[in-house]
């Protein structure tokens, strides 16, 4: 940045598990995305702050342990760092001693920096006392306490921007001199083990671990499923829709008069008289019902549910109780991370896989997110197209894509070279999710799915209507019949969906509607609309993430994948 | 008696005496704050999986072959103000 512009970068720095994302939303007023989980900031953020006359530009640089980077997350970290003109360096008070070698690292290049004892708040009880105007004299840089959730002592920190300063030390054997420090400013007195430390041992050993795990699995899905039903059904169809909407857009149908191109884009077409949200296919029914009736309160109570698993800290446990089961899919426990992320939705889960150490563990877990693990937007269609004709069928659809992803995962690790590195995870102490963090978080992700989904919902249903009457879903039905009809035993107009679920899976699935199949077609459809391509947005991730070489690879595995269980499928289930 | 970290039992804890690696594995658990002298205590063990150690005040989940290469002196008598 040039410097006539006044805009001086300030960069967060630190540790995974210091808050730093919390840090930064305070200093900038913007939600982001936060969370007590190694790792869950892989692409950096950026926002702006202003003080009186300065304006700043502050960076949320991804969580690392070392400026000596292991991994892709911990590069970018450590590139970002050519560019600060100041460095905060966050740091969990509760664990000073681990944190301090990140910041002797720092001292040691020629960049400013201020301390900011993060977490101050959790000190106290732990039986910890810091002293930190000792720090600061040890340091030879500013040392400041701060609450990041409360904005306890944002203030002074602000205030002391300005005293922030190069290190510029040269330490012969850093770890000695940390050790050192930290026998000087520290004192720990003993404490009794509280009671979260108690849950802590119980959820990470095994005998009680994977029980606990399981029901905390099935407890948050059920409450996913559970409450984003309700939310759907008596909330946003019955009252919203039903009672409120429809009107409005009879209304707007009577007006434009059936069979015009205005009433055919917007109402779409009219199912025996009557405009139907789910198969009108219009811009105004179709296109607004699936995104705000039927996605988003899954979407609200999936997020609601992740965010209390991520900043609870029960992730990395979760990891590490599953890892044995993911070693043996060339990845390890983190890999779970990607799934959950996934499951919400695949942009972040494929960002996720940065996290990652080798070339090889990307691969796989981004190949097999995009083969066996639909996005909540899709899932929350699946449950309205196979809710009516029963429970089972829903399972059935996720019992085949799970037993697929570790079948698949099972042989990419034999084929694909490389290596795969064991787990290396930090477990973080369990904390108390704030109700608040987690709200507005869940409002974020929300907000970001509206963003993003509804353009891709009216290019998709605008396309469709095209392709439609230009004929060239005919043809191409036509054309694929032998597959779609031939070897997975559907309707050959279903060519229809997965033409569109390039764009948007979840209108592809609504798409499924209407074509007159039976409960078990359905399933089979669903499965196939998962497995065979990623929607657009994913696709470009995954063209950034793995290059063009691995993304061909990647799509050659997922459509020999889908001719092979497509057709199992259907001997088995048709 | 100095034992790798693999073979050692739940709940017991000893001094860390070597690394067996690379630089870059060296380095790698050194900016965890597992390192040379450092007291290491093993919290669980997954069945044929990973191990849950703690070391530097932090839980961490190692894998077994990194477990197979620390090194630990199991004899090691900690000073009780040292409990971390």
């Amino acid at each position: 940045m040039s410097p006539d512009e006044n805009l001086n970068k300030i960069l967060l720095v630190g540790n995974p598990n210091t808050g730093k994302s919390v840090f930064f939303s305070r200093l900038t007023g913007t939600n982001v995305t936060v969370s007590n989980y190694a790792g869950t900031t892989v692409d950096f953020s950026k926002g702006k702050m202003q003080i009186e006359e300065k304006k700043y530009e502050i960076i949320d640089v991804p969580g690392t342990y070392s400026l000596d980077p292991t991994n892709r997350a911990e590069e970018v970290a450590v590139e970002m760092l050519e560019e600060g003109d100041i460095v905060i360096n966050v740091i969990d008070s509760t664990n000073l001693e681990r944190n301090l070698q990140l910041t002797f690292e720092l001292l040691e290049k020629d960049v400013p920096v201020i301390v900011a004892l993060n977490m101050w708040d959790e000190i106290e009880h732990r039986g910890i006392d810091i002293d930190k105007n000792k720090l600061e004299e040890l340091l030879g840089v500013p040392v400041v306490s701060t609450v990041a959730l409360t904005g306890e002592g944002f203030k002074e920190l602000i205030s002391r921007l300005d005293e922030a300063k190069p290190g510029k030390l040269e330490i012969k054997d850093r770890w000695s001199k940390v050790g050192e420090v930290v026998e000087k400013v520290q004192k720990i007195e003993h404490r009794h083990h509280t009671f979260l430390e108690r849950i802590a041992e119980a959820t990470i050993k095994p005998p009680t671990g994977i029980p606990i795990a399981i029901l905390v699995i099935i407890g948050t899905f059920a409450l996913i499923y559970g409450l984003g039903e309700i939310i759907h059904e008596e909330i946003m169809e019955e009252i919203i829709f039903e009672e409120w909407y429809l009107p409005l857009v009879t209304h707007v149908s009577e007006f434009l008069g059936e069979g015009t191109v205005s009433h055919d884009i917007l109402i779409g077409e009219l199912i025996e008289g009557e405009i139907d949200f789910e198969e009108s296919m219009g811009l105004l029914t179709t296109g607004i019902f699936v995104p705000f009736g039927v996605v988003l309160p899954f979407i609200i109570t999936f997020y609601f549910g992740l965010s209390i698993l991520e900043d609870s800290g029960y992730l990395p446990r979760l990891a590490t109780l599953v890892d044995n089961i993911f070693h043996k899919i060339g990845i390890h426990g983190q890999g779970i991370v990607s799934v959950f992320l996934g499951l919400g939705c695949n942009v972040p889960g494929s960002l996720s896989t940065r996290n990652l150490e080798t070339r090889k563990q990307r691969f796989i877990a981004a190949a097999l997110l995009a083969i066996a693990v639909p996005c909540m937007a899709q899932i929350a269609m699946i449950f309205g197209i196979l809710g009516m004709h029963g429970l089972e069928y829903i399972l059935i659809v996720f019992f085949t894509l799970a037993l697929l992803y570790f079948t698949s995962g099972f042989i990419l690790d034999k084929i694909v070279s490389g290596d795969s590195p064991e787990i290396f995870l930090e477990i973080p102490p369990y904390r108390r999710p704030s109700l608040l963090t987690v709200s507005k978080k869940t409002l974020m992700r929300s907000r970001m799915f509206i963003r993003e989904a509804i353009p891709w919902l009216f290019a998709g249903i605008v396309l469709i209507n095209i392709l439609y009457s230009v004929g060239i879903i005919e043809w191409l039905g036509n054309l694929t019949a032998p597959i779609v009809v031939g070897l997975f035993g559907l309707p050959k107009e279903a060519i229809s969906a997965l033409v569109i679920g390039f764009l948007r899976k979840d209108l592809a699935v609504g798409m499924l509607l209407g074509l007159g199949m039976t409960g078990m077609q359905l399933v089979v459809a669903v499965t196939i609309l998962t497995i065979y391509f990623p929607c657009a947005a994913t696709f470009a991730v995954l063209f950034k993430e793995l290059g063009i070489k691995d993304l061909s690879k990647a799509i050659v595995i997922m459509i020999i994948t889908v001719l092979i269980v497509g057709t199992l499928m259907r001997l088995l289930l048709l | 008696m100095e034992k790798k970290l693999i073979d050692m039992e739940v709940n017991k804890s000893g001094k860390i005496t070597r690394l067996n690696g690379g630089r870059r594995f060296i380095k790698r658990l050194e900016s965890r704050g597992i390192r040379q002298g450092k007291k290491i205590k093993v919290i669980t063990k997954q069945p044929r999986g990973p191990f849950v150690v703690q070391a530097s005040g932090c839980q961490m989940t190692i894998g077994r072959g990194i477990a197979r290469k620390i090194l630990v002196d199991v004899d090691f008598k900690e000073k009780k103000e040292d409990e971390s």
